[in-house]
C-alpha cells in the first residue's frame, strides 16, 4: 500500500517524498496547518504496517514519530532546525577548536618557559621528549640528548646518586611514582642538585607506556639549606662556648666573692664593701644575661617533636601555673577556647603562651589589676589561633617592631629582664611553622596573636 | 672517720672554691687535687683510694670523661661537675659512670650544699 501525499510547495521535497514510495516506503509531506490531519492520516498508515511516516512542523514531533516507526519524511520547517542545530554545532566546535589552541599555546608556553626540565621517556629509558629548559639545566644540547640511545640523563648524575636515580625510574615502571633528589655533573664541570619527580604514564589497560617527569634546578636551595645547617653548628659551638667558657669565670667571681664575704667581710673598710657589692651585682647581671644566651640558642636548635595537643588544656595549665602569681599582684586570668586538638609540638606551645603571660604580668598597669584573656580558635586555613590579651602599659608603637628582636625591651625601666623572652616567642612560633603579630596601645593594653599551623581539629 | 675525696679540675680557683665548699661542711674531708687526666688517674691507681671523685668535665684541652670511666673501673663512686648546662654533657657524664651531675653556678653556698647533697647520695 502506497500513500503519497504532498501538501508543500517545494519542490525538492516533493522529489524526496516521491523517491522514498519508489523505495517502496512511505512518504507524507505537508505544510503548515495541515499538521493534524496528516498525523492521522500518517497513524493509519502505520497501522496498516507501512515501512513509515513522519509528519511535523517541529524537530521534536518528527523524533517522537520516527521512534514509533522507520522512516523519516522531513518537511522544511524541520530542516531549518536540523540547519540552525548544525550551525550552533558548528559553532560549537569552532568554540572548542579554539579553547583547544588556547590549551595548546598555554602547554606549549609553559613547557617552553618552565624553569623545570620536563622529560618523557618510553619504557626502554630513551628519552622521546625534553622540554627546552633540560638544555639550561644540564648544559647539553637538546640533539645531544635525544641522540642518546638510552637515557643521556643517567649519563650525567653523580656516581654515588645514580643507583637511586635509576632506582626512581624502575619504581616508575611498575606503576608507583617516585621522588629523587640527586647531584649531577652540568656540563660546565659544576656539580649541581636536581630534584626529579617522576610518574608513569599508562594506557588504558594499566600498562606502563612512558615516564614522566619533572626535574628542577635545587642548588641554590641545597647549598642554602648546608650554609644554615653550619650556621646551626656554629651556634652550636658558640652556645657551647658560652655555656663553659663563659660560665666559668663567672662562676670564679661568685665564687672568690663568697670567700670574702665568709672570711673578710668584717675586716674590710666600707670603702671595699662598697666596690665588692657592685662586683657582686654586675656579675648576678652577667648570670642572668648568659642564662638568656642561652636559651635562645637553645630554642633556635631545639628539634621540635609534634603530637596531638589538647589545646584547651594546656592553656589553662599556664593558667593554673601562674595563678599564685597573679593572686600576689592582683589578676584575673580568663580562658577561652573554641578548638581541641593540634598537631604541635606541645613543650614549645607551652613556653610561648608562658612567655606572654608572664610578659603580661611584668607589665602590667599599676593604677589598675591585671586582666589577662587567653583565646585559642582555629582557622578555615587549619591553623590555630592564639591570642593573649592584657590591660597593661601597652607598647609605643615606635617600639613595636623592635620588641622581637633579642635583648631589645620596651620598658626598661619598669622591671628586670634580659629582653630574650619576645625574641625566644617569635623563635619558637617560626619552629612551629607559625608566626607572632602584636597589637598595641599604650595605656590600654597589647594584644600578641600567634598563629600555628598544625591542623586543628574542632 | 676521714673522708678522702678526689677533685679533678683544670682551672685552681675551681678547685680551691671546691675544696672549701667541702671542707666547710666537711671539716673532717682530706681533698686531693689533680689538673689533668693523668694526674687524676695516677692519684686513683695510688694508695689510698678516694672515696669519691669531684671530676670537671671539660679539662682545657681534655675530656673528664676518661676519669669518670677509670672511677667506675675502680668502683670509686664519680661526681662530674661543669659550668655547661647542655643535656648533652649531662648525659655524656651518666652515661661514662657519674653517679650525679653538679652545675658549677650560683654563689658559693648554695653551691657547697648541692655538692654536699650529691656527697651524701654517692658516699657509702
Amino acid at each position: 500500500m502506497r500513500l503519497l501525499l504532498t501538501l508543500i510547495n517545494q519542490r525538492w521535497w516533493t522529489v524526496l517524498a516521491a523517491t522514498v514510495v519508489l523505495a517502496g516506503g512511505w512518504a507524507l509531506l505537508a505544510q503548515d496547518g495541515a499538521l493534524p490531519l496528516l498525523t492521522l492520516l500518517a497513524g493509519c498508515a502505520i497501522g496498516l504496517g507501512g515501512s513509515g511516516v513522519v509528519v511535523s512542523r517541529q524537530l521534536r514531533g518528527a523524533r517522537a514519530l520516527r521512534e514509533g516507526r522507520s522512516g523519516v519524511l522531513v518537511i522544511d520547517d524541520v530542516w531549518r532546525e536540523l540547519q540552525h542545530e548544525r550551525r550552533g554545532l558548528l559553532g560549537e566546535f569552532d568554540q572548542l577548536l579554539l579553547a583547544y589552541e588556547k590549551l595548546e599555546e598555554r602547554y606549549n608556553s609553559l613547557t617552553e618557559n618552565l624553569a623545570a626540565a620536563i622529560v618523557i621517556r618510553d619504557v626502554d629509558g630513551k628519552i622521546r621528549y625534553c622540554s627546552p629548559y633540560t638544555e639550561v639545566l644540564t648544559g647539553y644540547p637538546l640533539a645531544a640528548i635525544y641522540a642518546e640511545h638510552g637515557d643521556f640523563l643517567a649519563s650525567i648524575v653523580h656516581e654515588e646518586d645514580r643507583e637511586r636515580y635509576l632506582r626512581a625510574l624502575r619504581v616508575n615502571l611498575i606503576g608507583e611514582p617516585f621522588h629523587v633528589r640527586y647531584r649531577f655533573q652540568h656540563r660546565s664541570g659544576l656539580e649541581m642538585w636536581a630534584e626529579m619527580r617522576s610518574v608513569p604514564v599508562m594506557n588504558r589497560t594499566q600498562e606502563v607506556v612512558a615516564l614522566l617527569s619533572i626535574t628542577l634546578d635545587v642548588t641554590a636551595s641545597v647549598r642554602y639549606q648546608r650554609q644554615v645547617e653550619e650556621k646551626n653548628r656554629d651556634l652550636e659551638d658558640f652556645t657551647y662556648m658560652v655555656s663553659h667558657d663563659l660560665k666559668a669565670p663567672l662562676f670564679t667571681i661568685k665564687g672568690m666573692l663568697g670567700v670574702i664575704e665568709q672570711d673578710a667581710s668584717n675586716a674590710l673598710p666600707a670603702a671595699a664593701r662598697e666596690p665588692l657589692q657592685h662586683i657582686a651585682r654586675a656579675s648576678d647581671r652577667l648570670d642572668a644575661l648568659i642564662a638568656s644566651v642561652l636559651e635562645y640558642a637553645r630554642v633556635s636548635t631545639a628539634e621540635s617533636s609534634f603530637e596531638p595537643i589538647d589545646v584547651e588544656r594546656l592553656l589553662h595549665d599556664v593558667a593554673r601555673d601562674f595563678s599564685a602569681q597573679l593572686q600576689q599582684v592582683g589578676g584575673t586570668i580568663e580562658v577561652t577556647c573554641s578548638t581541641h586538638t593540634l598537631m604541635t609540638d606541645k613543650l614549645k606551645l607551652y613556653q610561648i603562651v608562658a612567655n606572654l603571660v608572664g610578659n603580661a604580668i611584668k607589665y602590667r598597669h599599676p593604677d589598675r589589676p591585671v586582666r589577662i584573656e587567653l583565646r585559642a580558635s582555629g582557622t578555615a586555613r587549619g591553623e590555630l589561633r592564639l591570642e593573649v590579651k592584657d590591660n597593661g602599659l601597652g607598647i609605643p608603637s615606635d617600639r613595636l617592631e623592635d620588641i622581637f628582636r633579642p635583648f631589645h625591651r620596651a620598658h626598661q625601666a619598669v622591671a628586670q629582664g634580659s629582653g630574650i623572652g619576645l625574641a625566644c616567642v617569635r623563635r619558637l612560633a617560626e619552629k612551629l611553622g607559625g608566626r607572632v603579630e602584636v597589637e598595641s596601645e599604650v595605656e590600654h593594653g597589647t594584644t600578641f596573636t600567634v598563629m600555628i599551623r598544625g591542623q586543628v581539629v574542632p | 672517720m676521714s673522708v678522702r675525696l678526689l677533685i679533678v679540675d683544670d682551672e685552681p680557683a675551681h678547685q680551691a672554691l671546691m675544696a672549701r665548699a667541702i671542707t666547710t661542711l666537711r671539716p673532717d674531708a682530706s681533698v686531693a687535687c689533680a689538673t689533668n687526666v693523668a694526674q687524676a688517674l695516677a692519684l686513683l691507681s695510688s694508695a689510698p683510694t678516694p672515696l669519691a671523685a669531684i671530676v670537671d668535665l671539660q679539662l682545657g684541652q681534655e675530656s673528664g670523661l676518661p676519669i669518670l670511666s677509670a672511677c667506675q673501673a675502680v668502683n670509686v663512686p664519680a661526681i662530674a661537675v661543669s659550668t655547661s648546662t647542655l643535656s648533652v654533657d649531662v648525659q655524656a657524664c651518666l652515661a661514662h659512670g657519674a653517679r650525679c651531675f653538679v652545675q658549677k653556678e650560683g654563689p658559693l653556698q648554695s653551691f657547697a650544699q648541692r655538692l654536699e647533697d650529691a656527697l651524701r647520695k654517692v658516699l657509702p
